[in-house]
């Protein structure tokens, strides 16, 4: 529904103000023209068979997707890798892409939340049956996702968000949304991750004491009494990774929810943290190559690429604790990475992506209200 | 003398270019303006008032408390930035203008200039380091023994306010020493020879010649500070946001694209009342020169 | 601090109304010195204590940002001249800032001619406009400029990006060159046309020439707007247009790597000396 929207303010028109945009148009384009030419063609990205552009999150988790994969991809393969760092709102920019029928990027890198909103909008180029049937043996059961039915990403990047606690601070740890929940017997400030308004809510959710099975449709009330609720206890709601990892490491938030990447590097200097993963909810996201991409082919061979490098993936994730889609990941990782990786852990929950999607904005406008209100 | 006046009307050369002339050396400005700022705006006002309730988009926007409280938040911390930032920076810049010693005028200037050049980002960055609850000056205080407890100051209205007076106010040093500079120091001997003191020098003397300066630069200031973005995401608690934090919430995750519009031409009629105002007060002129 | 120095150069006591001052009296203008040093002192330890803090932990050689730093170094400085990202964005930055300073000056200079030396109707206007990117709430500027670059597929375009901060730059153009062409008196391109010199010599042999070190503090001023500019990039960047920084806004929101703080003390000392000769130049007009 609403990226109907999105599309039609940037498709539909009125006629009056055509002749004006037909000059505004013509300015532009001679303009950019002009400017092209005097800068040179250097501006040129994308566009040739031998190029790949990944549109990705900047920082760290970008900056080991370079280290790991893309930097020897390069050389395997002599396509040019372009990274693109828009940070954020995927689902936004490629709807917008579309509408103005110029798509950018080739592979988004994990996309978080936006990665099923991409799908439900169609935005997604669906993998051949060749890639299927070669990466198939070498990544995980279910890593194609959403289902059989409909391959359009790879499994990689999932994160969980889950609890920690911080033993020096308090000394009895809440082990599960609902003992997060419960200030009187667990006491301690808290910090929540509210950059994702579908994982703050099923989180709110899971405290208030509803089973997984029934996080969804997400019952909107429920979930925003429940935060309401809580809100006097948080001293922190995080809108970045880096804004809760200094709130973990500072010991201003003791008992926290936060994702394991933040959380397992913040245990570096809290040697106290304990992680609980009961409750923990997976992030669904992965590989997507953009519908409509200029180097699709480059962005295929990309994830062929990636499932056939188990050893680097492992790299990878022993960097920063990402989780990747490759078959049997615990023969390549080290016993001390596993401990603190979604790896034969109870309680954690993969969150079913497209039903959070189609509920994107309505939790999104509520969490604001309960937030800023 | 006459002669070369008269020559020169004959052959028509005037001190200035004829209007063509004019429209010609103007005309890559006129495209450019059109183009990148002219235009955008225009498209803005469409996208407001467009889909999906025309008018009533702006009805919907204040029909959420949270977007009331973020657009009251954005003007209230404007206005205690500028206050802060104008105010100081009269002082500093009078000590610029005044100072006999090099060494002080020099550690004024540096002090200024410096944070102009660090980098935006991190311009606003160093203040986490700085307040958080293990920072700079939270030990400093604490082993001083000002306070017991390390105090929250990150993530607070607080960290905001530092942070944007950090970045403004060497925007408002430089133009008021400007106008300082056409203040005659003499006058203010002069009244104390009379036996005024010198808070009534400075008060019945300078203030006179400066207010003009002083509110101009306070406009700017202001209208400067409502369009913040980074400084209230980095420094900022998701609970007291800023308008601009909204914006790109509603066009990035929210998917409308409408709302996002129609707040930043609120931000936008804000910035024009104050401008509007500070034209009755101050005059064109003299808001001009408070932009450097 | 001998910094009150106009006291020093004020008359004796001789005047007969201060022989009258009061003990109060005194006191209170004490008071107000005393309040007019605190504030100076407090707002230049606000400006300051942050810059030490920036080149203090630059040389640190942790991993993390802390302060004070256990263990000293030249890491920051190692591993930012070693990665290929920030020498990338590094380098992007300044071409992007290079070449878009230098549209600012095509475009903006004849504007100010056509402003400050025709008939041109709707001068006053036409000025407004141009200043308008320097006083508009920012974010409201980036997301109009948003629609344009979606509406017109602009967003991995470079070109179209550099337009964009050449517009942003003109500002300081109109400003900085607009006042030091004012000051100029108009009448000595006449001087030298009577004189016989064609009325293009003569602008360009007097009144340019006299422009020249406000020409250079203006391309210096719009070189420093886009190389540090913050907010629309967010908004307008794509693939390959990733700016330094915008590049320490994605570090600084996913992780905490001091690097960035290497890059801040280079920056200051960097544009310290760009800032400053831009700083004279204008003085010079």
């Amino acid at each position: 529904m609403s990226s109907q929207r999105t599309h039609a303010s940037g498709v539909k028109r009125d006629r009056r103000g055509r002749r004006g945009r037909i000059a505004a148009a013509l300015s532009v384009a001679v303009a950019v023209a002009t400017v092209t030419a005097a800068c040179g063609s250097d501006s040129d990205s994308g566009g040739g068979s031998d190029t790949l552009v990944i549109a990705g999150w900047g920082g760290s988790f970008t900056a080991a997707n370079k280290e790991f994969f893309y930097d020897q991809f390069q050389k395997d393969t002599g396509i040019k890798v372009t990274i693109a760092t828009p940070g954020g709102g995927f689902a936004a920019k490629v709807a917008a892409q579309r509408a103005g029928n110029n798509i950018e990027w080739d592979l988004l890198e994990a996309p978080g939340g936006d990665t099923s909103k991409l799908v439900l909008d169609g935005n997604l180029e669906r993998f051949p049956e060749s890639l299927i049937k070669e990466i198939t043996p070498l990544v995980a059961d279910g890593a194609i996702r959403p289902g059989p039915s409909e391959p359009y990403y790879l499994d990689h990047g999932g994160t969980v968000n889950l609890i920690g606690c911080n033993t020096k601070l308090v000394k009895k740890c809440p082990t599960n949304p609902r003992e997060f929940w419960d200030v009187k017997n667990f006491p301690g400030t808290r910090g929540i991750t509210a950059n994702n308004p579908i994982f703050t809510s099923l989180f709110a959710l899971a405290g208030d004491g509803v089973q997984p099975q029934q996080y969804f449709p997400v019952d909107v009330n429920r979930a925003m009494t429940a935060l309401k609720r809580i809100k006097p206890n948080v001293q922190v709601w995080s809108t970045s990774p880096a804004q809760m990892q200094q709130a973990v490491v500072d010991g201003e938030v003791a008992i926290m929810q936060a994702p394991n990447t933040v959380l397992v590097s913040a245990m570096k200097q809290v040697p106290q943290l304990k992680l609980h993963w009961d409750g923990g909810l997976l992030f669904d996201e992965g590989w997507c190559v953009t519908k409509g991409a200029k180097n699709k082919e480059a962005a295929f061979k990309f994830i062929k690429w990636y499932a056939e490098h188990r050893e680097a993936q492992a790299k990878f994730t022993e960097k920063i604790y990402s989780g990747t889609g490759g078959r049997d990941m615990q023969k390549y990782l080290s016993p001390e990475a596993i401990e603190n990786l979604p790896i034969n852990k109870t309680g954690v929950t993969l969150v079913d992506g497209k039903a959070g999607a189609k509920q994107q904005q309505e939790l999104g406008k509520a969490l604001r209200e309960i937030l800023v209100g | 003398m006459l002669r070369m006046t008269r020559r020169t009307r004959r052959r028509g050369w005037q001190s200035t270019f004829s209007g063509l002339t004019g429209l010609g050396l103007i005309a890559p400005f006129l495209v450019a303006a059109g183009v990148f700022i002219v235009y955008p705006f225009v498209e803005l006002l469409r996208t407001a008032f467009g889909e999906p309730n025309g008018f009533g988009n702006v009805g919907d926007f204040f029909q959420s408390p949270a977007a009331r409280r973020t657009l009251w938040t954005t003007c209230l911390t404007s206005l205690i930035v500028t206050v802060i930032v104008v105010a100081a920076g009269a002082v500093l810049a009078w000590s610029l203008r005044t100072t006999k010693s090099r060494l002080t005028r020099m550690v004024i200037a540096l002090a200024v200039f410096m944070p102009l050049w660090m980098g935006a980002v991190m311009k606003i960055y160093v203040f986490t380091v700085l307040l958080e609850r293990f920072g700079v000056v939270n030990r400093t205080l604490t082993s001083l023994g000002v306070i017991d407890e390390p105090m929250q100051l990150l993530r607070t209205q607080f960290a905001v306010v530092a942070g944007m007076t950090y970045q403004m106010l060497p925007y408002a040093v430089l133009p008021l020493y400007a106008v300082y500079v056409t203040i005659d120091l003499n006058l203010i001997q002069a009244a104390e020879s009379m036996g005024a003191s010198r808070v009534r020098a400075l008060r019945d003397v300078v203030a006179p010649l400066a207010l003009p300066g002083l509110l101009a630069s306070t406009v700017i200031v202001y209208v400067i500070c409502v369009g913040y973005y980074l400084t209230p995401v980095l420094l900022g608690g998701a609970t007291a946001p800023f308008t601009a934090s909204l914006i790109a919430d509603d066009i990035f995750n929210l998917f409308e694209p409408a709302q996002a519009a129609v707040a930043s031409v609120l931000l936008l009629v804000v910035a024009g009342l104050v401008i509007l105002g500070g034209l009755r007060l101050v005059g064109r002129e003299r808001l001009r020169r408070a932009l450097g | 601090m001998t910094t009150e120095t106009l006291t020093s150069h004020a008359p004796p006591e001789t005047a007969p109304r201060a022989v009258r001052d009061t003990a109060g009296r005194r006191a209170l203008t004490r008071g107000a010195k005393a309040a007019d040093l605190l504030v100076r002192a407090l707002a230049v330890l606000f400006l300051g204590v942050p810059i030490l803090c920036v080149v203090v932990l630059s040389f640190s050689n942790a991993e993390v940002l802390q302060f004070p730093p256990e263990e000293w170094g030249l890491r920051q400085y190692r591993s930012f001249f070693g990665s290929d990202t920030w020498i990338d964005a590094m380098v992007l930055s300044f071409k992007l800032a290079t070449v878009s300073a230098a549209i600012s000056l095509l475009i903006g200079v004849p504007a100010v001619f056509a402003l400050h030396r025709s008939r041109l109707p709707l001068k006053g206007l036409l000025q407004a406009i141009g200043l308008s990117p320097l006083v508009i709430p920012g974010v409201a500027y980036a997301v109009a400029l948003y629609t344009l670059f979606v509406q017109f597929r602009l967003t991995s375009n470079m070109a179209a990006l550099v337009l964009t901060y050449a517009v942003h730059g003109l500002p300081f153009v109109l400003l900085i060159l607009g006042s030091a062409m004012a000051r100029l008196p108009a009448e000595t391109e006449l001087v030298a046309m009577t004189l016989g010199a064609s009325r293009p010599r003569a602008m360009v042999g007097i009144t340019l020439r006299q422009l020249l070190p406000a020409i250079g503090a203006s391309y210096i001023f719009a070189f420093i707007t886009s190389f540090d500019e913050a907010v629309l990039i967010n908004f307008l960047g794509g693939p390959g247009t990733v700016t330094l920084p915008k590049a320490i806004f994605d570090n600084v929101k996913t992780g905490l790597d001091p690097n960035i703080t290497a890059i801040a003390t280079l920056l200051m000392a960097g544009t310290g000396v760009v800032g400053s000769l831009a700083f004279l130049l204008r003085r010079k007009v």
